[in-house]
């Protein structure tokens, strides 16, 4: 009889002791699938951006030990779209049904983003962070609040081109804007054309060209018609790569009077596609607002060296870190509960700032449940409640005659 | 009128690579009931060979192309041996040829891939020099493929009326169990088209990568819906028809940016005028605009 008061006892003491453990105790085990380019035109940047992702995977688990929370954080799959919204969908298919993942990093452009999110992650409650993706139509995407961005919309960029062009060539000049019939192109086209015609300037042409076309002569033919005083591209490396060599062959087409958008600011891209092709053109790049990203790039390299890195490979990291300690948060991998958690250590509810190098530290509030600020080494997301990031930086670019890339830091515009 | 000729020339390249790429699935079809869904690739794989042995091995440029169309023949010959004959002694039907072709393409995707990488290429030739004519700007490379592609094409339609393997062809194409009984070798007739389909696509390939300048290995694949509608719109299994409807959908797409045409249609709208036209087209002449010939190929 005594024994059984004892193990009695016993229970209830464990009981106790079980629940008065520090909330660090819960874990989780979190599977991300990531979808980027790792193939064509654009591999450069799906590259670098899987490998940060796969970083901040492993990064994230060290800061879980640290902080004795269990569990895991683990890039199981690293699928390849090449740009393209098809072999999104199948990847995302793929990462969903087969690899079973809690949450995807990904993908780089609006139009796999779209249609991953549409076909898949969303009627499967799965949360995605797309890390480039950059048109306004996201914003406004019916999601069920599972669809993020670290990445600006475009609906900054298009006021940043604009602000450029009009500081380098007057207001009242007209501009001609050619861009990629996808999601990115037309609205980041629609964002320039409205900013542009509300600060008093003309529209010349506006082209918009399918990326699949057999050549693209006519459409070099058509953006130069009028000699505009300015271009506007929006285009993706590999479809530039063809529309380039065609607007040069018109003899009408200044690259000297042209502005690009963030695709072309890498130094790869530009010696792939032709220095004499792009040499001169000037450009708008989203910058990070994050903390000591240039602190994050060394200690990247040092620990993970990738075979391709661009400017934009810290938002997969933030992504990624984000998607964890969301999960750490919730006490859950659901989607629904992730997508609730991703506020609130994103900063959108306030709390202490807590940086990417202090990622112990957020592990920690996130699993006493408190809400916090993680800032990134891209972004301090503050999630709106559209799953856009709060904030962003812009840079003006231009490249030289021999291809080099330059930036003014005092050019910056920030919103 | 400079207008005129700019986007005449245009559409005429276009529809020149077109109708390459069409005659080769539009032989195929007619002879063995294949839907090719490996055109593309063949295409794509063409552009690769002779960029691996004109620009990696510097070898001249015109002999790269034709090992590449030896080397396109080749792979057609060996897949005919191993696979495609197989398949047509087991009595497959349309359905299983057109889902083991797409297989085959699924394969030789990752094969380029996995052989000459994803990074954007380039032949070692100018492709931004011009020539003037009548105010249109010619490109140099443009100029050249059409050139070629035209002999290319009088080639292929000499061989077809005139070569006896290519009238056992159309023999054949036309009724397969007469054209056995009366003495023609169809193993010949069979191997000769994919000898005739696989060169074309390299040299389709390399034309495609001549015009726009740089490629990649998705380059042939986003063409494929262009060059069967190419065959469709000159009545499938027709090869004259094929290279009449590759032409003309080159045309109309690049011509119907004309500002004649209301203004010019947008160019994001080039393929709804090709597929609106091969719809109207049909909707008139269901068997194409060659229609139903007793003499096919």
């Amino acid at each position: 009889m005594k024994a059984k008061y004892v193990i009695l006892a016993s229970a209830i003491a464990s009981a106790l002791v079980v629940s008065a453990l520090p909330a660090q105790a819960a874990g989780v085990d979190m599977k991300i699938g990531t979808i980027h380019p790792l193939t064509g035109g654009n591999a450069d940047y799906g590259i670098g951006l899987t490998t940060a992702a796969e970083y901040g995977a492993e990064q994230i688990t060290k800061a879980m030990k640290a902080a004795k929370v269990p569990g895991t954080c683990k890039i199981v799959a690293s699928e390849d779209d090449q740009a393209t919204p098809a072999l999104a969908v199948e990847a995302a298919t793929k990462l969903v049904k087969s690899n079973k993942v809690n949450a995807i990093v990904g993908p780089l452009t609006s139009g796999s983003t779209v249609s991953a999110a549409q076909s898949v992650t969303v009627p499967n409650n799965v949360v995605m962070i797309a890390t480039a993706a950059s048109s306004p139509t996201i914003t406004k995407f019916a999601d069920k609040d599972l669809l993020f961005r670290t990445y600006p919309s475009d609906a900054f960029q298009g006021k940043v081109i604009v602000a450029a062009v009009q500081k380098k060539f007057g207001k009242t000049v007209t501009l001609s804007i050619g861009a990629r019939n996808d999601a990115f192109g037309t609205a980041l086209a629609n964002v320039v054309t409205n900013e542009w015609v509300k600060g008093g300037g003309d529209i010349g042409r506006k082209v918009l060209w399918n990326p699949d076309n057999a050549t693209f002569d006519s459409e070099a033919k058509l953006l130069t018609e009028g000699s505009p005083d300015v271009w506007v591209i929006v285009d993706f490396p590999d479809t530039f790569a063809k529309v380039g060599p065609a607007l040069v062959r018109t003899g009408a087409w200044d690259a000297k009077k042209t502005f690009f958008t963030e695709a072309m600011y890498d130094a790869a891209v530009i010696k792939t596609i032709g220095v004499d092709i792009m040499g001169g053109a000037s450009g708008t790049a989203a910058k990070s607002i994050g903390i000591a990203s240039d602190k994050w790039k060394k200690d990247r390299k040092a620990a993970k060296p990738a075979t391709k890195e661009t400017f934009v490979d810290a938002s997969a990291y933030d992504a990624t870190v984000l998607l964890c300690l969301a999960a750490i948060h919730g006490k859950s991998t659901k989607g629904s509960v992730i997508s609730k958690s991703l506020r609130a250590v994103s900063g959108a509810k306030g709390g202490t700032n807590i940086p990417w190098s202090k990622l112990t530290d957020a592990v920690k509030a996130a699993a006493a449940g408190k809400n916090f600020t993680y800032q990134g080494a891209w972004t301090t997301a503050k999630f709106d409640a559209y799953g856009d990031s709060s904030g962003a930086l812009f840079r003006v670019y231009k490249i030289a005659a021999d291809g080099t890339l330059s930036s003014d830091d005092a050019e910056d515009v920030r919103f | 009128m400079s207008d005129f000729i700019q986007y005449f020339f245009n559409g005429l390249v276009v529809g020149c690579i077109f109708a390459i790429a069409a005659v080769g699935i539009s032989l195929l079809y007619s002879v063995l009931r294949l839907v090719n869904f490996a055109a593309g690739d063949f295409l794509t794989l063409g552009a690769f060979i002779t960029y691996f042995l004109s620009v990696t091995l510097e070898l001249n440029f015109l002999l790269s192309v034709l090992v590449s169309m030896i080397a396109g023949m080749a792979i057609s010959w060996f897949l005919e041996l191993v696979l495609w004959r197989n398949l047509r002694r087991n009595k497959a039907g349309t359905l299983a040829l057109f889902l083991v072709a797409t297989g085959v393409a699924l394969m030789l995707r990752p094969l380029i891939q996995f052989l000459f990488g994803t990074e954007t290429r380039k032949f070692n030739i100018d492709i931004l020099k011009t020539y003037d004519f009548f105010g249109a700007r010619i490109p140099q490379t443009q100029l050249l493929v059409l050139i070629f592609a035209s002999a290319s094409i009088l080639t292929i339609a000499l061989f077809i009326a005139k070569a006896r393997i290519g009238k056992d062809m159309r023999a054949y194409a036309n009724n397969p169990g007469l054209a056995s009984v009366s003495g023609i070798n169809v193993d010949r007739v069979v191997i000769a088209t994919w000898l005739i389909s696989g060169a074309l696509g390299s040299l389709a390939g390399v034309f495609q990568g001549l015009v726009q300048g740089q490629f990649n290995n998705a380059m042939g694949e986003s063409l494929l819906l262009s060059f069967f509608a190419a065959v469709v719109l000159g009545t499938i299994g027709d090869a004259y028809g094929a290279l009449a409807g590759g032409l003309l959908l080159g045309l109309i797409m690049e011509l119907s940016q004309l500002g004649i045409f209301f203004g010019g249609v947008p160019s994001n709208y080039k393929p709804v005028v090709a597929f609106a036209t091969l719809v109207l087209v049909l909707l008139f002449k269901p068997e194409g605009i060659f229609g139903y010939r007793a003499r096919k190929v």
